[in-house]
């Protein structure tokens, strides 16, 4: 339990809090009104909710008159009006934030997988992390199973146990953004964290550079191919096979480039070049690049061979924006077909977009509403998307396929690579469940997910042979106080 | 009589305009603190918490109490203070160090400790809005580490990790200041 510093605390509080300016209360007031009502004595309109204070508390309105105090806010903002996704995410944020599950309408994971619901960033993953300050160890699961408590696995799908678990114990410090395989079958852990030789990063805060962390607790620096580290690193989004992965960095939300590379043999990203945004040190970004500003999604495509960026908009900009970018060949390209306002996105083996907009999912031709999706997987055969979120999981192809709705939310999704199963978590206490879906191909919507165990909470890789998955904690603790992040591995076996 | 939190909630969410504006006066100084610190100018503090407001009494209705309010209200401040600082970074012509110049200043303002207080500051200042957010919920506005990571939207382990991070920069700069408390 971390222990609020009381003299540290007593220190900031001392520092000086400006009062409000002059006339606050009355602009809060007029930002709140109904078009229609514009005046100073809106407030008093039919119809509206006056928004009168006393006084209690608060610092003063730096002159304000008693007029000042009172705001009407029950219509549209006249002031400065928000992109409608903007209060739709406001309304998510608070919805499911009450069932345990924080949103942040940014983020991606890769492996297919999109969310705009926490992010695979310095905020790890969409969820809280399950006990971290218990204990120096991860949970070890709660059993193994092949039938869990949602019913048995369609005859054919095929049995899950879970056989081991290794690599629970703190690596290093620093704070996890991802996870990949190295080829000896250990784990390895990217963090973003202070760098040796120090300077300033983003916002004149210390330069944090992104670090593998190995199973032996050694760590490796992620360069870009011109030997430069990569400042903030915010996400590792891996191309599914494993073979190339993409690399984000960013700044108060902001991405500063966009790198793309491949995996060495030690599980460390190499050979990344910056696709997009500005070199290290370079003023000047990137030609042929688009410029990308709020990214909230980074997804390979099934076959490694496109990389979807979405780019929402800003202040009097157009709405979100798709970008394609082709390895192969170096190129970007807008995609002309994205929905309106996309929030994330991934393309299909047809080359159609499955996406989460503000209001909707739309896969292909099919448009169901969004009820409170906030990732997308895509499945290895390019096709199938699961979606998820805080209403459970929809596994979605060119019509609906599954829908598990009874589970509450669902924090992370992943297929295995081979096809044979959804991997999802879901919430249990403090704890997440990992549990599995099957996959024969002919699901009809009767399908039953097994429970595989609980951990803390984590991001899920599987495997590149589908023969287990990775489950990145950040933050276990490390018995001193310090939060370190931990990997595990989940090896399966599979009956029937 | 004095009404709870809830009361005012329950009251406002009825239709009681006083109600509402009762609530978040009764937290303005919080969040004050955390705007101006996020922001670093007493108009950018403004700007976001005016947003910060309309945005929680419009999502009055939507509150159901599993949170306490000061929470709530410290998590939606906080997320605006970011959007307001991430489309200060697409308008170059306000730079932020406006801000920053502003609130080194202000310190100065008040008797005592000054020296101490820009030392501080400084070292606020030094660490991303983010990360002073973390410090300033819990060892200053008093939530709880829970709380933070919800309303934050953030995983337990990466609060922990701002929190330490922050914590001994700062405590670095109090130390330094207790070093030159004996000198002459």
């Amino acid at each position: 339990m971390i222990e609020r510093d009381d003299e540290l605390g007593q220190a900031l509080g001392e520092l000086p809090v400006p009062d409000h300016g002059p006339g606050f209360w009355d602009r809060v007031q007029r930002a709140g009104e109904p078009p229609s009502a514009a005046g100073p004595t809106a407030g008093s309109s039919p119809g509206a909710t006056r928004l009168d204070g006393h006084g209690h508390g608060g610092g003063g309105d730096g002159g304000g008159v008693e007029g000042d105090r009172s705001v009407v806010a029950s219509g549209s903002s006249r002031r400065r009006p928000y992109p409608r996704w903007v209060a739709l995410a406001a309304a998510v944020l608070v919805v499911v934030a009450g069932a345990g599950v924080v949103l942040r309408l940014a983020g991606d994971d890769g492996d297919g997988v999109v969310t705009v619901a926490g992010r695979g960033t310095e905020e790890g993953p969409p969820s809280r992390v399950g006990r971290a300050e218990d204990d120096a160890g991860a949970a070890a699961p709660s059993g193994t199973t092949g039938a869990g408590d949602e019913g048995e696995a369609p005859p054919g799908a095929g049995g899950f146990d879970v056989t081991t678990v290794t690599g629970a114990k703190p690596l290093g410090p620093g704070l996890a953004v991802g996870a990949l395989p190295a080829a000896d079958g250990t784990a390895t852990v990217l963090v973003r964290d202070l760098l040796p030789g120090g300077g300033t990063g983003c916002e004149g805060a210390p330069l944090e550079g992104l670090l593998v962390l190995h199973a032996d607790g050694t760590s490796t620096p992620v360069l870009a191919a011109d030997g430069s580290p990569i400042a903030n690193g915010a996400d590792v989004v891996p191309a599914p096979g494993g073979d190339r992965v993409a690399v984000t960095s960013e700044c108060e939300g902001f991405l500063t480039q966009l790198l793309v590379g491949r995996v060495g043999p030690d599980g460390v990203p190499t050979e990344l070049e910056v696709v997009a945004g500005y070199p290290t040190g370079g003023e000047t970004p990137v030609a042929d690049a688009p410029a990308l500003g709020e990214v909230p999604s980074v997804a390979w495509s099934a076959d490694g061979s496109r990389l979807l960026v979405v780019e929402l908009d800003g202040e009097g900009e157009p709405g979100p924006s798709v970008w394609s970018y082709d390895p192969a060949t170096g190129r970007w390209s807008q995609e002309p077909a994205a929905p309106d306002d996309v929030l994330a996105a991934v393309v299909r083996a047809d080359g159609s977009l499955a996406a989460i907009t503000e209001d909707d999912v739309v896969v292909g031709g099919q448009v169901q509403p969004r009820d409170g999706a906030t990732g997308l997987a895509l499945a290895p055969d390019g096709q199938r998307v699961a979606v998820f979120g805080s209403n459970g999981l929809r596994l979605l192809g060119d019509e609906v396929v599954v829908a598990l709705a009874d589970q509450g939310p669902v924090l992370d999704a992943r297929f295995l690579p081979d096809g044979g199963a959804l991997l999802y978590t879901t919430l249990a206490g403090d704890d997440v469940e990992l549990r599995v879906l099957p996959l024969p191909t002919d699901l009809n919507g009767e399908a039953g997910s097994t429970a595989l165990g609980t951990s803390r909470w984590g991001w899920i890789r599987p495997l590149p042979d589908s023969s287990g998955v990775l489950v990145t904690v950040d933050g276990a603790s490390d018995g001193d106080g310090y939060f370190r992040p931990a990997v595990e591995r989940w090896d399966f076996a599979r009956t029937g | 009589m004095t009404r709870s939190d809830q009361e005012l909630v329950d009251a406002a969410s009825a239709g009681d305009g006083s109600a509402f504006g009762e609530l978040v006066r009764r937290h303005d100084r919080m969040l004050r603190a955390l705007a101006f610190q996020m922001l670093g100018s007493r108009e950018a503090m403004d700007d976001a918490l005016q947003d910060a407001y309309v945005k929680a009494h419009r999502a009055l209705a939507g509150f159901r109490g599993e949170a306490s309010v000061g929470s709530w209200l410290y998590g939606i401040t906080y997320r605006t203070c970011l959007d307001h600082l991430r489309a200060a970074r697409r308008r170059p012509t306000t730079p932020l160090d406006d801000g920053h110049q502003a609130r080194v200043a202000d310190p100065r303002d008040r008797p005592g400790g000054v020296e101490d207080r820009l030392r501080l500051q400084a070292a606020l200042d030094g660490l991303s809005a983010e990360h002073r957010a973390v410090v300033l919920a819990i060892d200053v506005a008093g939530l709880s580490y829970d709380e933070v990571s919800e309303q934050f939207g953030l995983a337990r382990g990466t609060v922990a990790s701002r929190l330490n991070r922050a914590r001994e920069a700062l405590r670095v700069a109090l130390s330094a200041a207790g070093d030159t408390k004996g000198r002459p």
